[in-house]
């Protein structure tokens, strides 16, 4: 901090500099000060991991020291078969899933905001709680419920007379009952962020649309939804990034199986770093996420823009 | 005010001091004392599950007799957190590490090729004097390829076919007459049309493993090739798909539905190891005295009837700064008579302690067992159980063979295919030469 006199004479006489140095602490030092345990934790535990795994995703290990090795971790990546497996199987449930969701949760939202509806608070309540419960838990439930041979939900399905299901076992059952675990956790939690734009939208416009004699469907589609676009974006950004990271529930629930048919990116990134050590390969998979993550979320941005 | 810059002082000081990790220099005197007595000494044991159970109660008393002045904790955790935590613990250069670990055979490779002087090599530290103890193929597993020993050998299992002698005599087979797999199959099928249901279950690609080395093959040869479309790796996967042509395999999908299938009366056998009995004995009580063993049939009559799956070691990390403790504690849990008897009575673990075999507890008959000598048949298999190559890759092929069975049962590939496609992708996967 040097005043314009010292600038302009070049010295700095030894009391201005005993002040400067009792006065580390000034008003225009203090903000950086506040935010400097944030920024340092931020940079030694987000920044720095980013970078080291970018570096190690072009690593190879060669004799238990990881040496430079090009783009082979890239290549070998596009060459191989189970990655785009595992990237097949993220993409039905980005394309399966998040739809269902997402207008689950619309719907949801709308009843929720109703104000004929009595006891509104408790079904808020009822439907977000599976995004608050621990998922470890939940997914036990699940496999005890959806046993082949003993779960409830094939004994209420002998009783109507079907044959079972094996819905853990078998590669495309094993799938939907995925899909059904993950809508069943994260529908609450969409609905919530939606209920909260839906409240944001004027009451205004539906009673001058109210006026000129809309009926209450024509009020959703022409109210509604074009004033939930970008809550809307932001869920289905959100839900675009929890597909890709879909871990969890496949973990917990089929382990990937049957013969990998519920084997997410994420679970092919685990697999190859913490049960193969091959912390090389794992890192390339991680970049290619971020780079889908960032090609999906910017092409979601392009098209709400290009609407309006 | 100025106590803020001092704070955050702090904060960036412990980020810098977490982030170099203290590896210790490796000039300690690691002579064993003569006097037991004369080491002193805290040290730290990573173990799971029964193990764990083993090392705490089983040994820490007899141990702590003979040297009163090392101080054991044995901290229980899981599997893979133990694993986990190593590897972390070997890549950033041994910090936070305990002083003794569990491994397992299959594991050990991984851990030697991708950390070649993270663990204590036990010869240096004169194990040498008690490899003649032990099962050979059980110490092989665990030498590097200088034939130093990495991990001092504990448990084993040798595999049997556990079988219901009631299904067996309803359906009038004699387990004394099948020695070959045809004839496993050919009373398979005879079980099967009596009761309806399925002779064994398959979850995975475990009995593949089995057979494999049945034929002292793997999926590796001895150089670390892939070798997963070997002759014998044909007959293998061969009569697999016989039996699953035949009607006598349900796919069991995990370990839960495997032991469900066995408690349940779904499976009449389970081709598998010794240590299945304690799972038996203790989930499947209603059960007692309706299981029985016969030996592994073999490919050929006359052939070799034995295997093994699973079983673990004990290791010391480099890093440990107490190596002398902790050897201490290593070869007394690994050598120990009685504490190996304990493992197998209170624990139900198969010492690889070849002394051990002659103790009463295994030559007396198990009541639970169809009042048979239940361990000591699993115990004369063990000469005859060939050495397999567990190379670093080992779990990366374990889980593509997996997958393949999971096709190879649930969508009928044939067995030429699985292996064909199985030795592809572990090709792609591991970057490993394929044998000729």
């Amino acid at each position: 901090m040097l005043t314009n006199q010292s600038l302009r004479t070049g010295t700095k006489s030894s009391a201005v500099k005993k002040k400067e140095r009792r006065q580390f602490i000034t008003p225009k030092t203090a903000p950086y000060i506040f935010v400097a345990p944030a920024v340092l934790l931020f940079l030694g535990f987000m920044v720095y991991p980013i970078l080291a795994s970018l570096l190690l995703s072009f690593q190879t290990k060669v004799g238990g020291v990881y040496t430079f090795s090009g783009l082979d971790n890239y290549t070998r990546l596009f060459s191989d078969p189970l990655f785009y497996k595992s990237l097949g199987n993220t993409f039905i449930i980005l394309l399966v899933q998040v739809p269902i969701m997402l207008f689950l949760a619309v719907v949801l939202a709308v009843f929720l905001n109703s104000t004929l509806l009595s006891m509104r608070g408790f079904y808020r309540v009822a439907f977000f709680t599976p995004a608050v419960t621990s998922l470890v838990a939940a997914s036990v439930i699940f496999v005890l419920l959806l046993n082949k041979d003993y779960g409830l939900i094939n004994y209420l399905l002998s009783l109507l007379g079907f044959d079972k299901v094996g819905w853990l076992t078998n590669s495309t059952w094993a799938r939907v009952s995925l899909i059904a675990v993950t809508t069943w956790r994260w529908t609450g939690y969409n609905m919530v962020i939606i209920l909260a734009g839906l409240q944001s939208i004027p009451h205004s416009l539906y009673e001058a649309a109210s006026i000129d004699g809309a009926s209450s469907v024509r009020k959703f589609f022409s109210i509604t939804i074009p004033q939930l676009k970008p809550v809307l974006l932001f869920t289905f950004i959100l839900s675009t990034i929890g597909s890709f990271q879909l871990f969890d529930e496949p973990y917990n629930l089929t382990g990937g199986g049957p013969n990998n048919a519920t084997l997410t990116i994420t679970y092919y990134l685990y697999n190859q770093g913490f049960e193969y050590f091959d912390f090389g390969y794992a890192s390339a998979i991680a970049y290619v996420i971020v780079f889908f993550i960032a090609v999906l979320s910017w092409l979601q941005f392009r098209v709400v823009r290009d609407d309006s | 005010m100025r106590n803020l810059s001092i704070v955050s002082f702090a904060v960036l000081l412990l980020i810098v001091l977490s982030a170099c990790s203290n590896s210790s220099s490796g000039a300690e005197d690691l002579t064993m004392p003569d006097n037991p007595e004369d080491i002193k000494a805290d040290i730290t044991v990573w173990a799971w599950a029964l193990e764990a159970n083993y090392l705490e109660k089983d040994v820490l008393p007899a141990f702590n007799k003979k040297y009163p002045n090392i101080n054991v904790t044995v901290e229980h955790i899981g599997v893979d957190q133990v694993y986990q935590k190593v590897s972390a613990g070997l890549s950033s250069g041994g910090s936070g590490l305990p002083d003794v670990f569990q491994v397992e055979n299959n594991r050990i490779h991984s851990f030697t090729s991708e950390f070649p002087d993270g663990l204590v090599n036990l010869s240096e530290m004169g194990y040498d004097d008690h490899v003649d103890e032990f099962s050979a193929s059980k110490v092989e597993g665990l030498q590097d390829s200088k034939g130093n020993l990495m991990a001092a050998p504990r448990d084993l299992g040798p595999v049997g076919v556990i079988y219901r002698t009631d299904i067996f005599k309803e359906a009038g087979v004699d387990p004394e007459s099948i020695e070959t797999w045809d004839d496993y199959i050919a009373a398979g099928k005879k079980v099967t049309e009596q009761t309806g249901k399925a002779f064994l279950g398959m979850d995975n690609e475990g009995l593949f493993r089995i057979m494999l080395q049945q034929q002292g093959a793997y999926f590796f040869t001895e150089d670390g090739k892939l070798d997963l479309t070997s002759k014998e790796a044909e007959k293998a996967a061969g009569v697999i798909e016989k039996m699953r042509d035949a009607g006598l395999i349900t796919y069991t999908n995990n370990w839960d539905g495997q032991v469900a299938a066995m408690k349940n009366g779904e499976v009449a056998t389970h081709p598998g190891a010794v240590w299945w009995s304690g799972t038996m004995i203790e989930q499947m009580p209603e059960l007692a005295g309706k299981w029985d063993m016969f030996r592994l049939p073999a490919f050929e009559k006359g052939g070799v009837r034995a295997a093994n799956d699973g079983g673990s070691a004990l290791a010391i990390p480099s890093s440990s700064d107490k190596k002398v403790a902790a050897y201490a504690f290593v070869e007394f849990a690994t050598t120990d008579l009685d504490s190996q008897i304990k493992a197998l009575t209170n624990r139900g673990l198969f010492p690889s302690l070849l002394k051990a075999y002659e103790e009463p507890a295994f030559t007396e008959d198990q009541k639970y067992f169809n009042n048979e000598p239940f361990f000591q048949k699993f115990a004369d298999t063990v000469p005859d159980i060939q050495p397999v190559n567990h190379a670093p890759a080992e779990l990366e092929v374990r889980s593509i063979m997996q997958s393949e069975f999971e096709s190879f049962l649930l969508e009928n590939k044939s067995a030429e295919k699985v292996l064909k496609d199985g030795q592809d992708q572990a090709q792609q996967q591991t970057g490993l030469e394929v044998s000729e």
